[in-house]
């Protein structure tokens, strides 16, 4: 019987696995600093949609979703919808895509992007807590603080720019469905891009 | 990098151009070679696709792990050729901080087929154009593309060309071999186990071939058991929708000595006892099963029942031996087919994706409510409140009439599995654990296992010969001891009763005890019937009416921990787990009648509590009262399928299941870090 309960016992799996929260439970609370040197927390915007958007100037995927100007597109569209749109950099310091407030600020106006906050995530807190693992990545917080979609921004695994035309935008998918009031029919992607710099 | 691209342009000049195309691009130099001098009409033409790359940097396998992506062909081909499926060679864990790829570094080897058409004429060229994408990282990652193009000869007799035979050589060589004997797999909850033939290693990782279906950066506890080797690896978004052959390739060992064998893994339940699963272990469950079985007997849930039937016998036993065995093995049959019925609708809705365990049915408010009722009638039947003909069949009656007694007697049977599952007891959580992983024949034996051990005890008093006679004879004495009996079973239903306002709160109490009053009422109007016309019908409608409640209840919001203890979350658990906690799970359930044992002997004594203080051990309590999905899925992972279970994660350490019964010396030990 001893045995037994071992065997059982060994049949346990751990390991830190690096995953993310569930989908359709609470989105993890997180609080930072952003570009604008304000410090936001996701519990102020209860009540409101939330998008966040892991990104790194320095990656072709994240490249390719801004030189086209889709990551734009889909910022403009999710604003109409009176979503608060958080992009976080959680690049660690030297590494590709880390940014300060000012390089932040230089790289939405460059870009011509329409972040409500650029979140500074250097020590890559949030991303670990959301389970981020690539650039770009997307996440979509309802007004509950549910977390109801998380992956991919699109079905085009590629950095290519051509392969914008004819995607199929995920997020601005369950976006729709969650403004509407349905439940999402794709709530959970693999995403795709370059692995997000975290320093440990 | 250099003296690859010098590499490259050696081989390019030196090589004729049917056989070989190369580029250089910024982190990689790279080459389409063909392995033979021609290709035949409707013939096969392997081409190496041959990577050198930059120090530090890697390409990715077919599943690339947490980020990346695998390489791409885009084939231009004569019309009517056609292109196969990329063969990747060996692919290694690449750390990247706290993520994990799937990839290559060095030099990898990629092997593909192409298949000339038929009515290629012999004489003309196959000509052969391939844009290729990959994505090549550091630190940092790049897209980088390539267009290759051969043209290679249509030939009667086609030969391998020399100089190309050592490089298909090395790259078949280092692809992985296919794994000898069967895989098989299963998945619980978000959980994959993999089982296949021992191998001598301590290390092993499975790399499944489809994306998102395991956790990358995830450790993969290895376990030998006979003559099988189990993984157990933790899952992704995409394993819920795997059905069918699981496909990957598992490496075996680490380092220099690593080997690689690819594999098709089938869903446990596919093969049913092909004899590839360890003999001795399930016929170890089968026997723990059983005498958990028996032992369930001497239960608290159980043991009212017990002596119920105890009394049947001396009444029974007044000289009609026969009567006896024949309500003896009914009230086996009794026994057997419910369990088989509940096992079986278990196995049912796991394998239909239900996230349910053992004592489910007493999940359901319902269950609970009707149970209490059946308990508190039989035992004012018992206590002489009321009396049921011989010529009504009933279950009330059958627990002690004698004669006429065949239905009742099974159905007895049928009240002993229903009270005896809140009793789960120390034998049996490994069996009833390994019942919902293993195929379903293997899985429902246990079962059985389980109602053989349970109705044993009675069964084989009821046909011993003589036994009859031992039992003292039948007397004024007997009427008291019936009724002295109906106390044991008011608090069985007292205890369901318990149980259904904890699933329930204050508003399922009073609608238990408003149905309880009407089961009374019936027995009373039932009584007066027995001489006057019409109160029996009375008493029949005072029945349904006593169903109405239990069509009213519900589930109450989640009951708040006991006091001190921290509410279960798995997120919070590996979150506090990282942070270096120490915790103490304790999976119960209000219903569970050997956790409330524990709960009030063990786990609430003074030297456990100090011992808890002292340490600074979080307790956290998992309550399964009621439906629980993520609960069902902690269970699962530790190999149980039922309440009881205690784990202890030590300081940044793993898991240690508590070994039961649950005593103070086995919790104790487990926080000084000795082996329970």
């Amino acid at each position: 019987m001893l045995k037994l309960s071992l065997l059982a016992a060994a049949m346990f799996a751990a390991g830190p696995a690096f995953a993310g929260p569930a989908i359709d439970a609470a989105a993890p609370a997180f609080a930072g600093e952003t570009s604008a040197g304000e410090t936001i927390s996701l519990a102020q915007f209860k009540g409101e949609l939330v998008v966040l958007e892991w990104t790194n100037d320095g990656c072709p995927f994240v490249q390719k979703h801004y030189q086209t100007g889709n990551m734009q597109k889909t910022q403009r569209a999710a604003n109409e919808a009176g979503v608060v749109w958080i992009t976080v950099i959680s690049s660690a310091p030297g590494k590709q895509g880390h940014a300060d407030a000012a390089r932040a600020n230089e790289l939405t106006v460059g870009y011509g992007a329409a972040p409500d906050h650029v979140l500074l995530d250097p020590e890559g807190v949030v991303g670990k807590a959301y389970g981020a693992k690539t650039t770009p990545q997307m996440a979509l917080i309802d007004e509950k603080g549910v977390l109801r979609y998380a992956g991919a921004i699109d079905d085009r695994p590629t950095a290519d720019h051509a392969s914008i035309e004819g995607a199929t935008n995920y997020l601005l998918a369950a976006l729709g469905e969650v403004s509407a009031g349905n439940p999402v029919s794709v709530r959970e992607t693999r995403p795709y891009g370059c692995s997000v710099k975290y320093g440990s | 990098m250099r003296l690859s691209v010098f590499l490259a342009i050696i081989l390019a000049l030196t090589t004729p151009a049917y056989a070989a195309s190369s580029v250089v691009t910024d982190h990689a130099s790279s080459r389409l070679i063909a392995e033979t001098d021609g290709v035949e009409p409707g013939g096969v033409l392997s081409l190496a696709f041959a990577q050198e790359l930059e120090d530090g940097w890697h390409v990715y396998w077919k599943n690339p792990g947490d980020s990346g992506l695998p390489l791409e062909f885009k084939w231009r081909l004569p019309a009517g050729a056609e292109a196969g499926a990329i063969d990747y060679p060996a692919p290694h864990r690449i750390q990247i901080g706290p993520l994990v790829n799937f990839g290559h570094e060095g030099a990898p080897v990629f092997l593909t087929n192409l298949t000339a058409p038929a009515d290629a004429p012999v004489g003309s060229r196959f000509d052969i154009a391939l844009e290729a994408t990959w994505l090549i990282c550091a630190d940092i990652c790049v897209p980088e593309t390539g267009s290759f193009s051969l043209s290679v000869p249509v030939v009667e007799k086609a030969s391998p060309d020399p100089a190309q035979a050592s490089l298909f050589a090395k790259a078949r060589a280092a692809a992985p071999s296919p794994l000898e004997g069967k895989a098989h797999y299963a998945v619980q909850g978000s959980t994959l186990t993999l089982d296949i033939p021992a191998v001598d290693v301590d290390e092993a990782y499975f790399f499944p071939d489809m994306a998102g279906v395991s956790e990358p950066a995830a450790d993969q506890r290895i376990r030998k058991k006979g003559d099988r080797l189990s993984l157990t690896i933790v899952g992704a978004a995409a394993l819920s929708s795997i059905a069918g052959p699981l496909s990957g390739v598992v490496q075996l060992g680490e380092g220099d000595s690593a080997q690689w064998r690819s594999l098709t893994a089938e869903p446990a339940g596919v093969a049913p006892g092909d004899g590839q699963k360890p003999g001795g272990s399930i016929i170890a469950l089968l026997i723990a099963a059983f005498f958990g079985g028996a032992i369930l007997n001497l239960m608290p849930c159980v043991f009212p029942i017990l002596f119920v039937k105890a009394a049947s016998m001396a009444k029974a036993a007044s000289g009609d031996a026969p009567l006896l065995r024949r309500h003896g093995a009914l009230y086996g049959v009794g026994v057997v087919a419910s369990f088989a019925a509940l096992g079986g609708l278990l196995l049912v809705l796991r394998a239909g994706g239900e996230e349910i365990g053992w004592g489910f049915h007493l999940q359901s408010p319902a269950v609970v409510a009707l149970s209490a009722y059946v308990l508190f009638a039989v035992g004012l039947n018992l206590a002489g409140a009321f009396h049921v003909g011989a010529s009504v069949q009933n279950l009330g009656s059958g627990l002690v009439a004698g004669r006429n007694g065949d239905f009742s007697a099974f159905m007895t049977g049928v009240l002993a599995v229903i009270v005896a599952a809140p009793c789960v007891g120390p034998l049996l959580t490994a069996p009833v654990g390994a019942a919902a992983v293993l195929p379903p024949f293997e899985g429902f034996s246990i079962f059985i296992a389980m109602a053989l051990g349970l109705a044993a005890p009675y069964v084989l008093i009821s046909f011993a010969p003589g036994a009859a006679r031992l039992l003292p004879k039948p007397g004024p004495w007997m009427d008291r001891f019936r009724q002295a009996l109906a106390f044991p079973v008011f608090a069985a239903a007292g205890f369901f009763v318990w149980v259904l306002a904890a699933q329930t709160g204050g508003k399922g109490l009073a609608l238990a005890i408003a149905g309880l009053i009407a089961v009374a009422l019936a027995a009373r109007l039932w009584e007066w019937g027995r001489t006057t016309k019409g109160f029996k019908v009375a008493a029949l409608i005072a029945l349904v009416a006593a169903l109405i409640p239990v069509a009213l209840l519900k589930p109450a919001e989640a009951a708040a921990p006991r006091a001190g203890a921290i509410a279960f979350d798995a997120a919070d658990i590996e979150a506090r787990r990282q942070a270096g906690e120490r915790l103490f799970i304790d999976f119960t359930a209000a219903w569970c009648v050997t956790c409330q044992v524990n709960k009030l002997t063990v786990l609430s004594s003074p030297a456990v509590k100090a011992a808890f203080e002292e340490a600074g051990v979080g307790y956290v309590t998992a309550d399964w009262t009621n439906r629980d999905p993520a609960i069902e899925r902690a269970l699962a992972s530790f190999g149980a399928n039922g309440v009881p279970l205690y784990v202890y994660y030590p300081a940044g350490g793993e898991a240690i299941v508590l070994d039961q019964p649950l005593t103070e010396r086995r919790i104790l030990a487990a926080l000084n870090g000795a082996p329970g």
